[in-house]
């Protein structure tokens, strides 16, 4: 049996490579400083591999969510958790700023958010404005189902949002890539160019590419600020009557308090051409299947012992958030590890020295799926596009909700289901590829009939 | 790991003749070998297994080609009946290739095979040898099919006889 | 016994059915769907791993029930079973083993399912409209029977159904044999991009002619995302559309259904098997009994009856005319299950030469085929047929890579590729399957079949006497044979197909019979495979006295009840059906909310823009049609229909200036921008609003009188359709 490092295939070089430059100490730290990779452990085994991986998305938990200047960077002369405030994360662009209306170009990165005209009457605030995974422009992804919503136990959907960082911003405008024609002239102007994103170096000390989806519950009476990262939104629906593009629903916007339920960070590293998804859970979403009924202690967000719906059913359609509905019924389909849970206490506690009551000590790593074969230059290749990822299944219980569990291509996998995102510029497969980022299909055309959505 | 994993693999992956770097590699967030190894163990006579390990294990020590080791353990003298252990050798193989456990004692009927589950058929090597995926499984992106696909070698490890070129 | 009621009951929630309920939900209109098989499920993980752990891996075997060779279950003990391939392999005459009660003298050997999403959920997502011959095969070759319609009738309903399912294709590629598309029409989405195995056959086959008609290699029309498109994904080449696509980037049902409920306006009942529908004095259907279940193998747990004011039949052609048989309904005309017809297959395949790769296993299953000899003045004398490329190989006709892998390791040749019986392992078995599996491909020809007498139909269901489900509903007796005219199809097919092979491709052919289906004609022994196509048990026509439906797909005896799907084709063409149904099935959405919305009323000359109570909605196509009366905006320009006069007035006070002074003018909404209707007009989609209407005159009276001398008023009818 070998025992020395090997990595499968003739290009797997990737882990060797970094495991003999230099790395920084994997200590957990309560740090602004967005890593720029995996901090690699010898000798590497999958489960360390593993733990090398969570340790990089609680240390990018803690940079994203570190407390923000007015200008979106760290303040650094806080601790995090000390108090409640807007994220570094939050300063980020939102997708709907980027894919606009008849393929406009973005603001630019400092500009502020424009609002739309039913927002723009309410106190200010942040907007979000999707709906959970619903068939229409603003899912992130398309599932093989319209997943469906996810109901409160206040019979109030949950909403999402979407945003990148500057670098994968830049990557996008000065591609050209925010409309249809963008991206067709990105792919005419030169047979080699592909859609790439920045990945981040440890050597030259740049953060590559970070795209963030968060879900957030709407905060009622019996729920409590303290309990949640919160911050006042502005809950806007857009209208539509066309369900091809989504549920039938009016145009609202609500401006109502949201605590942070579910958040997903997808970082591209020198070591991760296929990304590092990392994602993390409010402490309280949902118990485990594997929990006996009787052992489940809540109260939770999204389960109530004492409901007789069926476990994991998105409720039935229509869906229309401005009507009260039946609370979900949701159960986590894979355990988190022991490892995991490990790992995350020590993260809490470590939270918790800045401030006992800190809101982010509320939240849970359920793990990092990161590609166990990755390219040893930071491009896909074709005989291995993903990577194998490991672990080969993952899911946020309120992101994707109703696609947990293990069966290939159907259960939740982000890098598998993400290779199948696509750009609007489908004549090969080198214009196909949009980089494992769903965002791509939101652009719009400048003679504004619409993507073909 | 288990001597008798380890000679599994080595077994395993001269008798398809696809490298134990593949069928095993060292991180391996799927895991298969010792999933195959526990499946053929309860479904074989210990004898008949023990057999096979035992006579790779040896013929490996004595450093004999993989290629070549697939023969001898797979050789049927002259017309006689072919032996149990034999049988047992060429459904592992099919295990490998096509994720689907054939008894080896059930005759020409597939009546009793089983797929071992939904990760054997999608790592089942017999798609990445015709350089393509198990249907049902693809990880490319729209229009691969138009494209010739990555080499036999860059898919196995094993580099195919004569040109790999598509008909224009 | 519990009672349903809703505007429309509809009885099966598959293609024809999904549609009509969601054009009708959109129109406003309470819908119940009555659908026999389980719920569509909230994601596809149950029957993807069914798939992947099933060792027969056939077109059915993802979906319940459960369908596998081991162990075998008796149709008399399920709920709500249906044909499927593992009946025909393990005893296609066996009641005990086959759902249908097959009759003979030859096997019929398609399938379908009863799910929500029907059989959609596993068709290939071949879009091909036919051809326009395809509707008067008796006119122009005097065999089989003329379609009450003609292609021109289908063109918009075409155009809806490509728009609904998402097809990929280039009109330029699709414009042959006579088919037209509307001026500046594209495809929702491009051309899906050809295979290597495609290549090769463009490459050997462009510019020869077989009959004197010429072999052109098309790219197939295809319900399946080539951009993204809906909310769906592109397609990542699966190869596996039939059984499952595992990321819905190819169309199903479902999608439709899910828009439907979407409304707010329709309801399933799932488990709900139609059992009889019942006729009052007035020879309208007053009902459709139903009988509920909850495991596929278990008790009955409800009965009850739904009750509505039009009734829909969709449950395609096999339990359609089963259910119309067993309540004794909509058969004056005796051809209620008559010609039962398929698409038997010719299923040819083969080996290309050493070094000559064409990479089969990839994409989609299907991505070209040659559809040059759909039609021909052969017709009067023999079957048409389309040939389909596959890309999997030899995955169909010898069940490859298992039986290839298999061949070389025992040392047997199942599979085809292992003539000398060799041995093999290592890396030499490596070599030796890549060079075999690199060079694999197949073709099937999907052949036409026509009734020698189609008033008299040799193929034909009928209620088993004999055998009933779970539920003690007589179960499909099924009676088949294939025509002198289609056999002599298929005899040119083997022709063509051994040339295609041999001569063009320079292939090595492995052809051979493989059954479950065998027939002789003129000393040769030929095996035909199903294409999961059964059409014609409830044809369309122009005389109540030979066919069960009309041209509205309207029972001639029941003026409330209408049967959908393809049941209602006359004549087959050799085109994947999928298509034509949803064509049809928009039709007959069009012409039940007509029955049920269609708003006639009188637009007076003498006011301004009046409200219709009509809100538009891009979704719902509607017009507006001048039913009678006259009016008159000008003594000059006298008494006139919705056309208006010859006086075309420039004056911006005109309800819309330059159109014809006294034409009946709308517009979408109190903004709305004024348009054109005269007597006959498509309403505008941009905008969502209610519909208004004037007549085209001085609305504000500064050049006259305006509006003030106006006499008279048109009765005009906003219906539902296409122009």
């Amino acid at each position: 049996m070998r025992t020395e490092v090997s990595r499968r295939g003739p290009l797997g070089c990737a882990l060797i490579s970094v495991l003999l430059s230099p790395h920084v100490s994997a200590t957990p730290s309560l740090s602004p400083q967005i890593p720029f990779d995996a901090s690699f452990t010898e000798p590497a085994t999958l489960s360390s591999l593993q733990a090398n991986f969570d340790e990089l998305s609680w240390q990018t938990f803690i940079a994203l969510n570190w407390p923000a200047l007015d200008d979106g960077k760290p303040n650094t002369g806080v601790t995090i958790g000390k108090q409640d405030g807007a994220t570094v994360w939050e300063s980020w662009k939102e997708s709907y700023q980027i894919f606009r209306a008849k393929g406009q170009t973005p603001l630019p990165w400092d500009a502020p958010a424009t609002l739309p005209e039913a927002c723009k009457a309410l106190k200010p605030g942040r907007l979000l404005q999707q709906m959970g995974k619903v068939p229409d422009v603003l899912d992130e992804f398309i599932q093989p189902f319209e997943s469906g919503p996810l109901v409160d136990q206040n019979g109030v959907y949950t909403r999402n949002e979407i945003v990148i960082n500057q670098s994968m911003f830049d990557g996008i405008v000065s591609n050209g890539l925010y409309s249809i024609e963008g991206q067709q002239k990105f792919f005419a102007s030169n047979p080699n160019n592909t859609v790439a994103f920045s990945c981040s170096s440890a050597d030259k000390k740049e953060v590559g590419a970070v795209m963030v989806k968060a879900s957030w519950k709407v905060l009622g009476p019996n729920d409590s600020r303290q309990d949640f990262h919160t911050v006042d939104a502005l809950v806007y629906t857009p209208g539509n009557s066309d369900p091809g593009k989504g549920p039938i629903v009016e145009e609202s916007c609500v401006s109502e308090p949201v605590g942070l339920v579910g958040l997903h960070m997808v970082h591209k590293t020198a070591s991760a051409a296929q990304w590092v998804w990392s994602t993390f859970e409010h402490v309280k979403n949902v118990p485990e299947k594997t929990t006996p009924v009787t052992q489940r202690a809540g109260p939770y967000l999204f389960y109530n012992a004492d409901s007789q719906s069926a476990i994991n059913q998105p409720p039935p359609r229509p869906w229309n958030p401005a009507v009260k509905a039946t609370p979900s019924q949701i159960v986590r389909e894979v355990p988190l590890t022991e490892a995991t849970k490990t790992l995350n206490a020590t993260y809490q506690a470590l939270l918790r020295t800045a401030n006992p009551q800190s809101v982010w000590a509320n939240y849970q790593l359920i793990s990092t799926q990161w590609p166990s074969d990755p390219p040893n230059d930071c491009q896909v290749s074709a005989a291995n596009p993903l990577g194998s990822p490991a672990p080969s299944f993952l899911a946020n219980a309120t992101l994707e909700t109703y696609i947990q569990g293990t069966v290939p291509q159907a259960s939740s996998s982000c890098m598998a289901c993400h290779g199948n995102a696509a750009t609007h510029v489908t004549e090969s497969p080198r214009t196909s590829f949009a980089d494992f980022t769903y965002l791509l299909e939101r652009a719009q055309s400048t003679s504004g009939q619409g993507a073909k959505q | 790991m288990s001597t008798d994993l380890v000679n599994f693999i080595g077994l395993s992956s001269a008798l398809i003749g696809i490298s134990t770097e593949h069928l095993a590699p060292t991180i391996d967030p799927v895991g298969l070998p010792p999933i195959f190894l526990d499946y053929v163990c309860a479904r074989v006579p210990p004898e008949a297994l023990n057999a096979l390990l035992s006579q790779y294990a040896t013929l490996a020590a004595d450093h004999v080609p993989p290629d070549e080791i697939a023969r001898q353990v797979l050789a049927v003298p002259g017309q006689q009946k072919v032996p149990d252990a034999v049988l047992v050798a060429r459904s592992i193989m099919k295990l490998w290739l096509l994720g689907v456990w054939y008894p080896p004692f059930a005759g020409p009927k597939f009546d009793g095979s089983a797929v071992v589950s939904d990760q054997a058929y999608i790592y089942s090597w017999a798609w990445k040898i015709a350089q393509a995926h198990p249907m049902g499984y693809s990880e490319s992106f729209f229009g691969y099919w138009n494209s010739t696909p990555p080499s036999l070698e860059a898919l196995t490890g094993v580099s195919a006889n004569g040109q790999q070129g598509a008909l224009s | 016994m519990s009672s349903e009621q809703a505007e429309v009951v509809i009885v099966g929630a598959g293609l024809a059915g999904s549609i009509i309920a969601y054009q009708l939900g959109m129109a406003g209109i309470d819908v119940l769907v009555l659908e026999s098989g389980p719920e569509i499920p909230a994601n596809r993980s149950q029957y993807l791993e069914r798939f992947y752990t099933s060792t027969l891996k056939t077109p059915e075997s993802p979906y319940p029930p459960v369908t596998s060779l081991d162990p075998r279950r008796d149709p008399a003990g399920q709920n709500a079973p249906r044909a499927t391939i593992a009946d025909l392999i393990l005893g296609w005459d066996d009641p005990k083993i086959s759902y249908l009660v097959q009759k003979g003298p030859l096997p019929f050997t398609s399938t379908y399912e009863r799910v929500g999403g029907g059989t959609t959920w596993h068709w290939v997502g071949t879009c091909l409209r036919m051809v326009p011959n395809d509707f008067r095969l008796k006119t122009f070759y005097g065999v089989g029977v003329d379609w009450p319609i003609g292609y021109d009738d289908l063109q918009s309903a075409y155009c809806r159904a490509e728009a609904e399912i998402g097809v990929s294709a280039n009109v330029a590629d699709q414009a042959y044999l006579g088919m037209t598309f509307p001026e500046g029409y594209a495809f929702p989405m491009h051309s899906i991009p050809l295979s290597l195995v495609d290549g090769s056959f463009v490459t050997a086959v462009t510019g020869t002619t077989f009959d004197s008609l010429p072999l052109v290699v098309s790219p197939t029309p295809a319900g399946r995302n080539s951009q993204p498109y809906a909310g769906r994904r592109v397609c990542a080449g699966n190869t596996n559309c039939t059984p499952i696509c595992p990321i819905q980037a190819k169309y199903d049902a479902t999608v439709t259904m899910n828009k439907a409920l979407a409304t707010g306006k329709v309801r399933v009942l799932y488990r709900t098997v139609a059992s009889k529908v019942t006729v009052g004095a007035d020879s309208n259907v007053n009902g459709i009994e139903f009988m509920q279940y909850q495991l596929a193998d278990g008790p009955q747990t409800g009965t009850g009856v739904a009750v509505a004011q039009r009734y829909v039949i969709a449950a395609h052609a096999i339990e359609t005319p089963k259910l119309l048989l067993n309540s004794g309904v909509a058969n004056s005309s005796g051809q209620v299950g008559r010609s039962l017809a398929d698409h038997p297959i010719y299923l040819a395949w083969g080996l290309m030469p050493e070094g000559k790769t064409i990479f089969p296993y990839r994409g989609p299953v299907s991505t070209a085929g040659i559809e040059s000899l759909r039609d021909g003045a052969f017709r009067s004398d023999r079957a048409a047929w389309r040939i389909e490329i596959g890309n999997e190989g030899w995955n169909w006709p010898v069940g490859d890579p298992y039986a290839t892998v298999a061949d070389f390791i025992d040392g047997v040749n199942n599979g085809g590729a292992n003539p000398s019986n060799t041995l093999l392992s290592g890396t030499a078995l490596v070599r030796k399957l890549n060079d075999v599996f690199v060079r694999q491909f197949r073709i099937g020809f999907l052949v036409e079949q026509v009734e020698d007498d189609p008033d008299n139909a040799d193929c034909f269901i009928k209620p088993s006497t004999e055998f009933n489900d779970r539920l003690g509903i007589p179960r499909p007796e099924i009676h088949y044979d294939l025509s002198d005219y289609t056999k002599k199809g298929f005899q040119k097919a083997k022709v063509l197909a051994s040339h295609i092979i041999k001569d063009l491709l320079g292939a090595q052919e492995l052809t051979h019979t493989i059954g479950p289906g065998y027939f002789d004609y003129e000393k040769e022994h030929y095996s035909f495979q199903g294409a999961g196509h059964l059409m014609g048990t409830y044809r369309m026509g122009d005389d109540p006295a030979k066919s069960v439906v009309d041209k509205y797909q309207r029972s001639w005896d029941h003026k409330n009840l209408f049967l959908v799907g393809d049941g209602v084709f006359p004549s087959t063409g050799t085109s994947n059906p999928s298509l034509t149904i949803a064509a049809l099935s928009f039709q007959a959405g069009d012409t039940l909310a007509n029955d049920l919305r269609a708003v006639t009323m009188q637009v007076q000359s003498n006011v301004a823009w009046q409200g219709t109570g009509v809100q538009l909605n891009a979704q719902v196509p509607r017009m507006v049609r001048y039913v009678s009366g006259k009016w008159q905006a000008s003594r000059e320009g006298g008494m006139v229909d919705g056309n208006g006069g010859s006086r075309h007035i420039a004056y911006s006070s005109y309800t819309l200036p330059n159109a014809a002074e006294g034409a009946l003018i709308g517009r979408v909404g109190d903004g709305g921008k004024p348009f054109l209707i005269g007597d006959l007009a498509q309403l505008p989609v941009s905008e969502p609003g209610e519909l208004q209407l004037c007549i085209n005159d001085d609305l504000t009276g500064q050049h006259g009188a305006g509006l003030t001398d106006n006499i008279g008023a048109l009765t005009i009818r906003i219906e539902f359709g296409t122009v």
